[in-house]
């Protein structure tokens, strides 16, 4: 007969397993969302425009 | 950490006296070694030794695993109610038995009682302290109340006879006021004994252990101490097993919960900046 504790873990391991798999899909789309946002034209824009943003606060301090 | 389980091999028991005998220890004796190599506590002491099963189990360990551990036996060697009362040749033998095996490691046989023995000791100097002297409600809470504070921050302290409830035995009453304070695992066999995590945060991996250990560690007496040979070993193995599965799990599921936590936090900062939202308006 098994022992009951062994049969308590295996089933946790399973849930566990089940959720692992729920969330790396969960993850997945996620970081497919934010890989779609980043290679966007409007976001390359914007990256530069805070660049150019910076550059320029630095000048207006320097006068 | 994981925790490694040994497979050792006590030499004291070769010495023709056969010491484990007369100790209700006896049960224990795997856990604590396995519980040395694992932690390696650098100072330790035992209040309590008589024929020393415990504390020669624990010099395995410091021998085995070639640890920088000091170890301190305190005892008058006398005997007690409990224990019963014996003349100098039980000091004797430990001290032979010691010498034998043990030479070569740092330790000290204290033939003093715990109160002059207790001076020895500063304030948060010990790492483990082993508390098995008389084993009265009143003298275990005295010990316990005056070494405690000899026992450093993040030490651990291990009581003996948690479940001995015969004659006027009181330490299963002490246990019980412990436990309602302190972070604590225990075992059922051999009388019980009972451990105290002073700071239980640097042990959360062992303590999850605990119905392992329990299982593992009864059995392992059962079959190697008092040769019962449940044939359990192929469950413990199992056991030991699906607890690591399930460890690794906890782990694996932990991460890709940190993972998600901070890619919502990257996309809740791009969905939140002025530009995202004007950009969506055109």
């Amino acid at each position: 007969m098994k022992v009951k504790i062994i049969q308590e873990i295996k089933r946790d391991n399973l849930n566990l397993e089940k959720e692992i798999e729920k969330l790396i899909v969960r993850r997945n789309k996620l970081e497919r969302k934010i890989e779609r946002i980043t290679n966007a034209q409007w976001f390359k824009m914007w990256q530069k425009l805070v660049v150019y943003k910076k550059i320029i606060l630095k000048l207006l301090k320097r006068k | 950490m994981h925790w490694k389980y040994f497979d050792p091999l006590f030499e004291y028991e070769k010495w023709k006296l056969e010491i484990d005998d007369y100790s209700g220890w006896v049960g224990h004796k795997y856990f604590i070694y396995d519980f040395l190599r694992n932690l390696k506590p650098r100072v330790i002491v035992e209040l309590g030794t008589h024929y020393g099963t415990s504390f020669f189990s624990m010099c395995q360990a410091v021998k085995d695993g070639k640890l920088k551990s000091s170890l301190y036996a305190v005892d008058l060697w006398q005997g007690d109610k409990h224990a019963g009362y014996y003349d100098k040749s039980v000091l004797s033998e430990v001290e032979k038995i010691a010498s034998r095996y043990y030479k070569s490691l740092k330790y000290e046989l204290l033939q003093k009682s715990f109160d002059e023995a207790l001076g020895l000791f500063p304030v948060n100097s010990i790492d483990l302290l082993h508390i098995d002297g008389l084993h009265t409600y009143k003298a275990v809470k005295r010990d316990y109340l005056e070494w405690e504070s000899r026992v450093k921050k993040d030490g651990l302290i291990i009581l003996h006879d948690i479940f001995e409830t015969k004659d006027d035995f009181g330490v299963y009453k002490l246990w019980k006021e412990i436990k309602r304070k302190h972070k604590t695992l225990e075992f059922h066999h051999s009388h019980g004994l009972g451990i105290i995590f002073k700071k239980p945060e640097k042990f959360i991996d062992f303590l999850e252990l605990e119905e392992v250990w329990q299982r593992y560690y009864s059995t392992i007496f059962e079959n190697k101490v008092l040769n019962k040979n449940k044939l359990l070993d192929g469950e413990i193995k199992e056991l030991i097993e699906v607890h690591k599965e399930n460890k690794d799990l906890k782990d694996k599921k932990e991460i890709i919960l940190k993972d998600i936590e901070s890619l919502n936090k990257i996309l809740s900062n791009i969905e939140n900046a002025k530009f995202y939202k004007l950009w969506h308006l055109i």
